[in-house]
């Protein structure tokens, strides 16, 4: 048995154990290691020095921003302004649902914060306006694809950081493709209640309009001192995730009404350094993983197994788009930013794929998947979120599933829908 | 048959990349040379992890060579080598290679002493390319129109020295971020060479390119000490003949692409300016005490004033 | 000393060590904020020696990494796959289960012993811009192996002080 195959065997073994994919990955690299007669410390090296790399800062200070944000009751006032604007129309709260969480997407870097910020009341809205629960719920996984994607964006950060490629570009390149699948999502909305009875929400005063919008402009800042900072050349993309963390503290002192409670702070440190650490023990992980797929030739012999069965570009990019589906259906998405992705890019920039449309289709893709069974990390969260049997859930997520699909290919082939924004801003 | 590994950073095509050349010419010469006792395998593109990591990965042993920027082995091993990014030290590229050849007595006993206190070989020091300066907006003629500028420096305290002593402000900015804040006017530019220049893309972000040829960004072509030490004499000498030859391809491709990159910067529509003699002067003249006095102070007298009685055996020949 | 009391003493002692190892992963994440707040405070207040705060921050991260390995463990927030293990039956998963201990306490070992190594062999190196011996970052892979190696055998024994997702064992938050 060669080391390899040896490496890849554990991995398979230990990964459907159930150990901690990070854990995984470095007990089967030492294996390879160990076999191959090369030292362990390189495994601690390579551990190392994937962590040692100033752009995947952005992580735990996305997770901490976003923290911050709902722990300042960001969640509640968002669905007052996405009820402002969208909830008197037929099936409001369906659409409420899908503005909310865009919006709170320009503040969070992860479908999960979605999901386990907006959750609870989004189902309860759209269920008194005489949606089904599961209906619902589905919709609210299916929403959460739009946190992920619209900057700011961890997996977007994790793709950039193993791949190189510019961050601040691809951050851009994802605002259009999450706002093409809000609209997808409203659509699919529109579809499945045109016959059903869903109620609209009531009118509001204008004194109370203006109370929302007046109480939403230190939330909807988020996005604008990300986006902003990053274009007006204020901040590196990396700094301006910091600049999130100082926004967010600045509204959860607020809310603490100046009286902070230090626990609560130490709480929300304590999350955001805990979860980060999680993803960025794999960060390391795969740093070793990757140095033993480089010394094993690994891309190159997929590259000329692809290309064995065409050299066509469109349909290489279409077999990996569809490897990369099926992948996100059964596996996470961590393990395939951190394995899958080093070994398809040089594929991609051999079909000559620019690599921040590149990053930032494989990031939907893999976006896709979290709400995917059998194994979708949305998916589980939302169950225990919202309280639902996962397969409930699966039965209504159907169409959203396939409005996404549709959304992916779109942005596929038609690069510009990623590329256009960042060009015109000039970060290409 | 013994498998070597060699890892180094650039993309690995040799008709662009001087340290490409080299590695594919070293393999090539070092197969033939040694009769086939050795099986080179060759890690381009930082595969096997950053320069950082290739140093590492070479001081214990897990590959045999790499090929790194030389102030990576001087700020993290061997501090005084970190004499080789003072500005102003070469004229050339053949200034270069005579000065720093190991055939000098001087360059052969800092070689030794390097490998003896890091464990770390340094087979060649390779003239990698002289750095310029690019700006976005400003146009830059002479230090005075780099003040109060934000500049681009790498983590090498001689940059920021000379940063300092031109009027700029050093600002480090993660090569990951670089293009971004180019872009964007986090800062005002960067320097670099030529040829990074163009791999990199920095021409379509910014406007303009000062051949200040400030620094020669020095290389080097590393081993393990003790490995090294533990071959054989025919081995031994395989790899430093298979190094020399492979030298050759590292000039050649290195003068070349110094050539065409600059034209390639000025066709994509950057402003090159090339300052006059006297601008080159105040250049000189207005980096040249901060950056020794920092020599002075952080390596010591003794050894800056012995490199830089060597360095003067050179002086006025290039 | 009675068992219980034993116990009781060494409960104890244990939510003390993940109360200290909950503030070293809070710190850590304040420092790097900090840190980067500075870099940028100092590229725009001219003169501010600017170069050590970022590699400050990128050292705080993989401190945090390292401890966070622990409080992660703790609070079973490490990804993982658990659909096979889920559809196992009773017997089956206690098997597993002690399995994945085994697992968990090799990697824990492979940090101490290797992680030594690495700290003894390459800490010599000095970093870039603080200019300080790599023996200062590098301890932090055994320091953490051995945390872990502690969470892991504690975490059979006592309960997890904090959850990361629900409620702990801190007051109430008011809402
Ligand atoms: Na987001
Ligand atoms: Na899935």
């Amino acid at each position: 048995m060669t080391p390899f195959v040896a490496m890849l065997g554990c991995l398979v073994l230990l990964v459907a154990l159930s150990v901690p994919l990070a854990f995984a990955l470095i007990l089967s690299c030492a294996v390879y290691l160990f076999m191959s007669g090369n030292s362990l410390t390189l495994l601690i090296q390579q551990l190392f020095s994937g962590l040692d790399i100033f752009t995947i800062m952005a992580i735990p200070f996305f997770m901490l921003a976003g923290d911050l944000m709902v722990s300042s009751g960001t969640a509640d006032r968002l669905l007052r302004f996405a009820q402002l604007l969208v909830g008197r129309l037929r099936g409001g709260t369906g659409y409420v649902n899908i503005v909310a969480s865009m919006l709170f997407g320009g503040c969070s870097g992860s479908a999960i914060a979605d999901i386990a910020a907006l959750g609870r009341t989004q189902v309860s809205m759209m269920e008194k306006s005489g949606f089904s629960r599961e209906f619902s719920s589905a919709l609210t996984l299916a929403t959460s694809i739009q946190g992920a994607i619209i900057p700011p964006s961890i997996p977007i950060v994790l793709v950039g950081a193993v791949s190189g490629t510019s961050i601040g570009g691809m951050l851009i390149g994802g605002i259009v493709p999450g706002l093409l699948v809000g609209l997808a999502l409203a659509i699919a909305v529109y579809w499945t209640t045109r016959h059903n009875a869903v109620s609209a929400g009531g009118p509001m005063t204008g004194r109370q309009k203006l109370r929302i919008v007046l109480e939403s402009i230190p939330f909807l800042m988020m996005p604008v001192i990300i986006l902003g900072g990053i274009l007006s050349g204020v901040f590196t993309p990396t700094e301006a995730s910091a600049a999130a963390v100082a926004w967010g503290f600045g509204l959860w002192l607020f809310e603490q009404k100046g009286r902070p409670e230090m626990r609560q702070l130490f709480r929300i440190l304590l999350r955001s350094g805990t979860l980060s650490a999680a993803v960025l023990l794999l960060t390391g992980a795969a740093n070793v993983f990757s140095w033993i797929l480089a010394t094993e030739q690994v891309p190159a012999q997929i590259a000329a197994m692809v290309f064995s069965i065409t050299d066509e570009p469109i349909l290489v990019l279409l077999i990996i788009m569809l490897f990369l589906l099926l992948w996100g259906m059964v596996m996470d998405m961590l393990p395939a930013i951190f394995i899958v992705i080093p070994i398809l890019l040089p594929l991609a920039a051999e079909i000559g794929v620019d690599p921040v449309h590149f990053g930032v289709i494989c990031t939907f893709n893999l976006v896709i998947g979290l709400i995917t069974p059998p194994y979708g990390t949305a998916l589980f969260t939302g169950s225990i979120v919202l309280n639902m049997p996962i397969e409930k859930i699966v039965r209504h997520i159907l169409p959203f599933f396939c409005a996404s699909v549709v959304v992916m290919l779109i942005i596929t082939f038609v690069p510009e829908t990623v590329l256009f924004l960042p060009r015109a801003l000039d970060l290409l | 048959e013994q498998t070597v590994k060699a890892a180094w950073s650039d993309p690995n095509d040799p008709q662009i990349a001087p340290t490409s050349a080299f590695m594919q010419v070293f393999e090539a010469s070092l197969e033939r040379f040694s009769g086939g006792a050795f099986d080179v395998e060759l890690y381009p593109n930082g595969q096997l992890g950053d320069q950082a990591a290739a140093v590492q990965q070479v001081r214990r042993g897990d590959i045999e060579f790499a090929n790194v920027v030389s102030g990576v082995v001087a700020s993290l091993l061997y501090e005084p080598l970190s004499v080789l990014d003072m500005p102003y030290l070469f004229e050339s590229r053949s200034h270069f290679r005579e000065a720093m050849s190991n055939d000098h007595p001087y360059i052969a006993d800092l070689l030794d002493s390097v490998a003896e206190e890091t464990g770390v070989r340094i087979l060649f020091l390779q003239p990698y390319g002289f750095r310029n300066m690019t700006t976005k907006e400003t146009p830059v003629a002479g230090p005075a129109d780099l003040d109060g500028m934000e500049m681009r420096t790498m983590n090498v305290v001689p940059h920021q020295k000379m940063m300092e002593a031109l009027g700029a402000n050093p600002v480090p900015i993660p090569f990951l971020e670089l293009y971004t804040s180019l872009q964007t006017g986090v800062v005002d530019g960067q320097e670099n060479t030529p040829a990074n220049i163009v791999i990199q893309n920095f021409d379509q972000v910014q406007g303009h390119m000062t051949e200040t040829q400030h620094v020669m960004t020095t290389a080097a072509f590393i081993t393990n000490e003790a490995w090294f030490r533990g071959l054989s004499d025919a081995e031994r000498g395989a790899i430093l003949h298979a190094g020399e030859e492979a030298m050759l391809a590292y000039d050649g491709v290195g003068a070349v692409q110094d050539m065409l990159s600059v034209t390639e910067i000025r066709d994509k529509g950057v402003e090159v300016y090339t300052p006059t003699p006297e601008e080159m002067e105040q250049f000189r003249v207005a980096v040249a005490e901060p950056t020794r006095a920092w020599a002075a102070e952080n390596l010591g007298e003794e050894f800056v004033a012995a490199f830089f009685a060597h360095m003067e055996q050179f002086e006025g020949a290039f | 000393m009675s068992l219980r009391r034993l116990t009781w003493t060494f409960e104890s002692i244990d939510r003390a060590i993940q109360l200290a190892t909950g503030l070293a992963v809070a710190f850590s994440l304040l420092v790097m904020f900090a840190s980067v707040a500075y870099l940028v405070a100092g590229r725009y207040l001219f003169g501010l020696p600017v170069f050590g705060g970022e590699e400050l921050a990128r050292y705080a991260m993989i401190y945090m990494a390292f401890l966070g390995a622990s409080t992660a463990l703790r609070s079973d927030q490490h990804p993982r796959l658990s659909v096979l293990y889920d559809m196992m039956p009773a017997m089956a998963k206690a098997v597993i289960r002690l399995g994945i201990q085994v697992a968990l306490i090799l990697v824990a070992l492979l940090l101490i012993r290797y992680g030594y190594e690495f700290f003894d062999f390459d800490g010599i190196m000095r970093t870039p811009a603080l200019r300080i011996r790599y023996y200062w970052i590098f301890a932090i892979v055994p320091i953490g192996g051995l945390l872990l190696l502690y969470h892991i055998v504690a975490g059979r024994f006592f309960p997890a002080r904090f959850s990361i997702i629900g409620n702990d064992d801190l007051p109430s938050e008011k809402r």
